[in-house]
């Protein structure tokens, strides 16, 4: 590695354009708004994985003008900077980036601006969409969700499933309270090699880890973030490798791309979305879409 | 950054493969290698960067999460959030958007947090130091006084000295990258080839 002291300072970057990551931006802010009463538990269990990836909820949030503000400020910090963006830096109108705290606090102003009150027994705890660690909770998953979606659809084409068919499930970042990922892994029916976390794309595992009936804090995707504040992630495995621990045969095909990450890009998701709601409320009788807002079904 | 892979074509097999296989294909192989080699680095530093109170900084996750690999059939690139080049590059933060200082945390709970959400501090200043604090009254016997608590010290820039250790150098970029690459031409199963003809 380098060393930082011995090696004179690079010279500042020549000024490119901005390339703003357009495609995470329309994946953003083509998800339909669902507002809800129903909590973590009932949302995992009574909407699709599909549903989910094609909407902006929270667990118990109703006010659908919160929702498109949380829908903005994960397209807007998802999208990076344009050159509008730059012209209003250089012009010193504005920051060049939406920072964590400044998404936080554009939630904030739309929660008080819509008169937003938490429950008494919830005020002050994570439940109370005020607070700064529900916002950020908020901010972070929805940023990571729209990242996740767009790493797992572009590690599933056919070149770059070829030359890297597998993918491990690594730790990319400390936690203080850590999840034992291992156990987690083994009852998502996964198996280690050496220790390590390892599984082609596509196997049943990464569906497993994501799936609410498994694990409560899952948050329903076969990519990650895999659950709430998860530090973990994955990383591609070579074919080379993939043979060498023994997840492969030498010279068997590639696997074969999951179907969902064509069915499930961005235009389509923005267009499924009615449909998706749709069938959720056919499948689930005891909930309904009542003034835009899903709720339980008053007996 | 720029880097060259060099592929031995010395063997007849791989010189031929080489002349069918499209350039696409290949810069995506490369461009996914760097995504890997740079996603390590940040999972790395991650490991060792806290806040200044000790707790482990999310920032490396986000860039982790945030970077990506493009290609087309002349070019192989990773491209990284924005805020990676500061902390690369180094350089001086100064508050925009007609702001007139920047908010430093000075405690935990301020972290992560703009000043604004806070909705009660007032500015301050303590021994020449602008800030913005929390006055409140204190009750019982010290009754009369303020409790001041400081979440923001408020300073007109910030100097980030480089840091080139936040992503691999040019040679092991060249170095993983080719790996990759010779062991994707060098397998048992041929690689994914056009239609001939």
């Amino acid at each position: 590695m380098a060393d930082p002291a011995a090696i004179p300072a690079p010279p500042p970057p020549p000024r490119r354009p901005a390339r703003p990551f357009i495609e995470g931006f329309l994946r953003a802010s083509s998800r339909g708004i669902l507002p809800t009463s129903l909590d973590s538990r009932e949302l995992g269990a009574r909407l699709s994985g599909e549903l989910r990836r094609s909407s902006t909820f929270a667990a118990r949030m109703e006010i659908a003008s919160v929702l498109q503000r949380i829908r903005d400020v994960t397209a807007t910090i998802v999208q990076g900077p344009t050159d509008a963006d730059e012209a209003a830096r250089d012009a010193g109108e504005s920051p060049l980036l939406l920072s964590l705290p400044e998404a936080k606090a554009r939630i904030l102003d739309e929660l008080y601006r819509a008169n937003y009150r938490p429950a008494p027994d919830e005020e002050g705890t994570i439940k109370d969409f005020t607070t700064d660690a529900r916002l950020d909770l908020i901010v972070s998953t929805n940023e990571a969700v729209v990242h996740g979606h767009g790493s797992w659809v572009a590690s599933l084409e056919p070149d770059v499933l070829d030359a890297f068919p597998a993918q491990e499930l690594v730790r990319v970042s400390p936690a203080e309270e850590p999840r034992n990922w291992t156990l987690r892994w083994m009852m998502a029916g996964g198996t280690t090699y050496g220790g390590r976390m390892v599984a082609l794309k596509g196997a049943p595992v990464w569906d497993a880890l994501g799936n609410n009936a498994l694990f409560p804090d899952a948050l329903g995707n076969p990519y990650p973030p895999f659950a709430f504040n998860s530090g973990m992630d994955v990383r591609d495995v070579s074919r080379a490798e993939a043979e060498a621990i023994g997840l492969m045969q030498p010279g068997s095909a590639a696997p074969r791309p999951d179907p969902r990450a064509l069915t499930e890009g961005m235009r389509v998701q923005a267009d499924r979305f009615d449909e998706l709601l749709a069938e959720a409320l056919a499948e689930n009788p005891d909930i309904e879409l009542v003034d835009g807002v899903l709720r339980p079904r008053n007996p | 950054m720029s880097y060259q892979v060099v592929i031995d074509t010395a063997r007849p097999s791989l010189r031929k493969l080489l002349r069918r296989v499209e350039p696409k294909a290949l810069n995506k192989i490369i461009a996914r290698s760097a995504l890997r080699l740079t996603r390590d680095r940040f999972a790395q530093v991650a490991t060792y960067m806290r806040n200044p109170w000790g707790k482990p900084a999310q920032f490396w996750k986000r860039m982790y999460r945030g970077s990506r690999a493009e290609s087309s059939s002349y070019s192989a690139a990773v491209l990284v959030p924005r805020e990676v080049a500061l902390h690369y590059y180094g350089g001086t933060v100064r508050p925009t958007g007609g702001r007139k200082a920047l908010t430093i945390p000075a405690n935990a709970s301020a972290y992560r947090r703009s000043a604004k959400s806070f909705r009660d501090l007032v500015v301050v200043v303590l021994k020449g130091r602008a800030a913005l604090a929390r006055v409140q009254e204190r009750k019982g016997r010290n009754k009369g006084s303020d409790k001041l608590t400081v979440y923001y010290w408020l300073v007109g820039a910030v100097r980030m000295k480089p840091n080139l250790s936040v992503l691999p150098t040019e040679r092991q970029y060249q170095a993983g990258i080719s790996r990759d690459v010779m062991d994707y031409f060098s397998r048992g199963t041929p690689p994914r080839l056009p239609p001939v003809g």
